[in-house]
């Protein structure tokens, strides 16, 4: 035994010396997070902001002039059809009444005045006619009779000529006075107050319940203006207004998950349509851009949400394109080789490159069309330290 | 790359963000300047607003395991926890210094481990939340396709409220270029210092050794044990010695750079222990090829014994 102590001892030195060799001149394994490939359902949406809005809304607005009396009617109050929402007052108010009518008694004076000067006007252009009829008729004898040349004739049967078209131009004025005289004498008829009549009522066309209310107080009101907004809440649309970039991957049909609208669960709507119009709109990052408005109808899932109501904010996910056992990759794997899409495969803990044909591609992740297949274990956002052959320390996520 | 806007913007803005050519992960985030108060103790901080899906930021603990942001509640650097004397569960004040400056309250529910600034991290939603908004963002997150990303650069200039675009592998590079390699090469030179040394020292040991221990090994010698036997005394024991120390030593390492670790941090800056067994089996082959050589020259020595003056010498 005491012989091999020696040979002994100093192999097992040498052992060391080994040791120290190889773990100090290792290459050192680059720490790297990776995931496994695995097939499920990809999903590529529009997201946008929305709301929600009452499929038909209607206005009930003042169709005359008058005094509106107070609306007793709050919003949410519930209305049937043909209930009355609003009372117009038509009589007219005594003080306006007397100003207008003695403008009107004023504005026929002047009327009269202006049919008075035209009409002497007229008699004194009718007179010039007569003149110059007598002197053309003086000079055409003249002229036959060789006692003036023909110019002179020319000249007197143009001042003729003037003096007609003067005598219709007066005759034309005393009709357009004669007219004005007739409308100062009837708008004095309107301006006179009428007999006491019944007030307006106005009635709500549909059955619903009042969304909003324009005007409380009693007021005058012209015709047009808005009073009240009644519909049914319960009958809701979602409107989103999205980029015409996204607009062009929408179809009526497509599906719609409605999140973010104050409760946990989300909702689901149908695209009914897309407006064919797209409308310039200044985004918060400041650049214009082309915007288009789709609407949704909701689903049996709103029942959920009872207390959604008219304008209220939501976010909608169109699902524009979906596929089923799809082969997906995660985005932050991919990277690109040349022209093509690549990712780092871990092949027992070295890396490798694999080239891959990428199909539909949500921004999280994407599908595999050739390239890989599940249960392959890729390398997250591998960077500039992982190359080809590189070692690898792994850690899943 | 981090895009960060003006001003806080609306949160449907990423469907713009979207268009950019090449834009494929987008992230977004709020930042808010706030002051966080515990009793007499308060800094001035930004609380970032982090959305659920996080790929692309990640908040990581001590052991780099991934901190996930709660619905509700911070998330604080240790660090800044130490200053605010805060623990996980611990209640804190928020001043916040934008805006309509509410003033509220919050719970921290999780540390983290960065190394660099004091930050606090909110779930998006609970930071639009605490500032009573609809959801808005001050910025976000994004990975480009690279054959796509200058005409992704172009079209981010023409955006008017993007004030500042960070490319993160630009950053990188010029921290590389500047700080960490001025720093590396100032090692390296320290670390051939630390080689000619160690290699001296064991040199030395050996030689006096030698030294020492002339008469013994040249009577042995003399008395009929060979050359090889002889050195095989010798450079045994150097070789004995100098493993038993090599552990020792890497225990004396670790305690030298952990406390170096300890004394170097900054508000600004923290730089974690990072040894792996390349360190020490690179220090361990260092010392041991020092032995072997120094080992060589001394068994010269050994074999240039003057064994006449052995024999003369009085008794």
């Amino acid at each position: 035994m005491k012989k091999y102590r020696k040979p002994a001892f100093w192999a097992l030195i040498g052992l060391l010396v080994a040791g120290f060799v190889h773990f100090g001149l290792k290459p050192k394994a680059v720490n790297v997070d990776t995931m496994v490939i695995k097939t499920g359902s990809l999903m590529v949406t529009v997201d946008e902001d929305g709301e929600t809005m009452v499929k038909n809304p209607y206005v009930i607005s003042a169709p005359l002039a008058g005094r509106l009396l107070r609306v007793t009617l709050e919003p949410g109050d519930p209305v049937s059809k043909e209930t009355t929402v609003a009372e117009i007052d038509a009589v007219a108010p005594g003080l306006l009444d007397a100003r207008a009518e003695s403008e009107a008694r004023a504005r026929i004076g002047v009327a009269e005045a202006n049919v008075k000067k035209l009409t002497t006007e007229k008699e004194r252009l009718v007179a010039e006619v007569e003149k110059w009829q007598r002197y053309a008729e003086r000079d055409a004898g003249r002229l036959a009779g060789g006692h003036i040349s023909s110019p002179v004739l020319k000249d007197t049967n143009h001042s003729l000529r003037v003096a007609q078209i003067n005598l219709d131009a007066g005759v034309a004025a005393v009709d357009a006075a004669n007219y004005e005289l007739e409308l100062a004498k009837s708008a004095l008829q309107y301006s006179r107050s009428g007999d006491a009549e019944q007030n307006f009522l106005i009635k709500s066309p549909v059955s619903g319940v009042v969304l909003q209310r324009f005007l409380e107080s009693s007021k005058i009101v012209s015709p047009g203006e808005e009073i009240l907004e009644v519909g049914d809440p319960g009958d809701l649309e979602v409107q989103l207004d999205v980029l015409s970039q996204d607009a062009v991957k929408i179809k009526p049909g497509q599906r719609m998950i409605v999140e973010r609208w104050g409760g946990d669960e989300s909702l689901s709507a149908i695209v009914r349509r897309i407006e064919p119009s797209a409308f310039t709109k200044v985004s918060a990052l400041g650049i214009d851009e082309q915007r288009v408005y789709v609407y949704a109808d909701f689903d049996g899932s709103v029942k959920k949400a009872g207390n959604l109501g008219n304008g209220y904010r939501v976010e909608g996910r169109i699902v524009v394109s979906e596929k089923e056992n799809a082969v997906l990759v995660p985005e932050g794997a991919l990277f690109r080789k040349g022209d093509d899409w690549a990712v780092y495969i871990v092949d027992r803990n070295k890396a490798e490159i694999r080239i891959l044909d990428i199909g539909m591609n949500n921004g999280i992740e994407a599908e595999v069309l050739s390239g890989l297949s599940e249960g392959d274990i890729v390398v997250l956002h591998p960077g500039d330290r992982v190359e080809e052959g590189s070692l690898l320390e792994c850690r899943e996520l | 790359m981090t895009v960060n806007f003006v001003e806080t913007v609306p949160a449907s803005v990423v469907a713009s963000l979207k268009q950019i050519s090449g834009v494929r992960q987008i992230e977004t985030f709020r930042a808010v300047p706030v002051r966080l108060r515990n009793g007499q103790y308060s800094r001035q901080i930004g609380i970032t607003g982090l959305s659920e899906r996080r790929d692309l930021f990640r908040l990581l603990d001590k052991d780099e395991s991934i901190v996930e942001v709660p619905r509700s509640g911070l998330v604080v650097s240790s660090h800044l926890a130490g200053i605010l004397h805060v623990g996980v569960g611990d209640e804190i004040t928020i001043e916040v210094l934008e805006k309509e400056r509410p003033v509220r309250k919050g719970r921290v529910v999780a540390l983290v481990d960065d190394y660099s600034g004091s930050s606090a991290y909110m779930h998006i939603e609970a930071l639009n939340r605490l500032m009573r908004e609809p959801p808005a963002i001050s910025g976000a997150f994004m990975t480009l396709d690279s054959l796509l990303e200058n005409r992704a650069f172009e079209e981010l200039k023409e955006v008017p409220f993007i004030g500042a675009v960070n490319l993160q592998k630009a950053a990188f590079e010029g921290f590389m270029e500047s700080f960490a390699e001025n720093m590396l090469q100032f090692q390296f030179i320290n670390a051939i210092f630390a080689c000619v040394i160690a290699f001296g020292v064991v040199y030395n040991s050996a030689r006096i050794a030698l030294s020492e221990r002339s008469r013994e090994l040249a009577t042995l010698r003399v008395i009929g044990f060979t050359k090889g036997e002889v050195s095989g005394i010798l450079l045994g024991e150097l070789a004995l010695l100098t493993s038993v120390a090599i552990p020792f030593g890497w225990l004396i390492g670790y305690g030298m750079s952990w406390g170096m670790v300890k004394t170097l941090p900054t508000e600004h800056f923290r730089i974690p222990l990072v040894l792996s067994s390349s360190t020490y089996g690179f220090a361990a082959l260092v010392i041991a090829s020092a032995a072997i050589v120094s080992g060589l020259i001394v068994r010269r020595g050994v074999d240039r014994l003057d064994l006449v003056s052995v024999l003369k010498s009085s008794e």
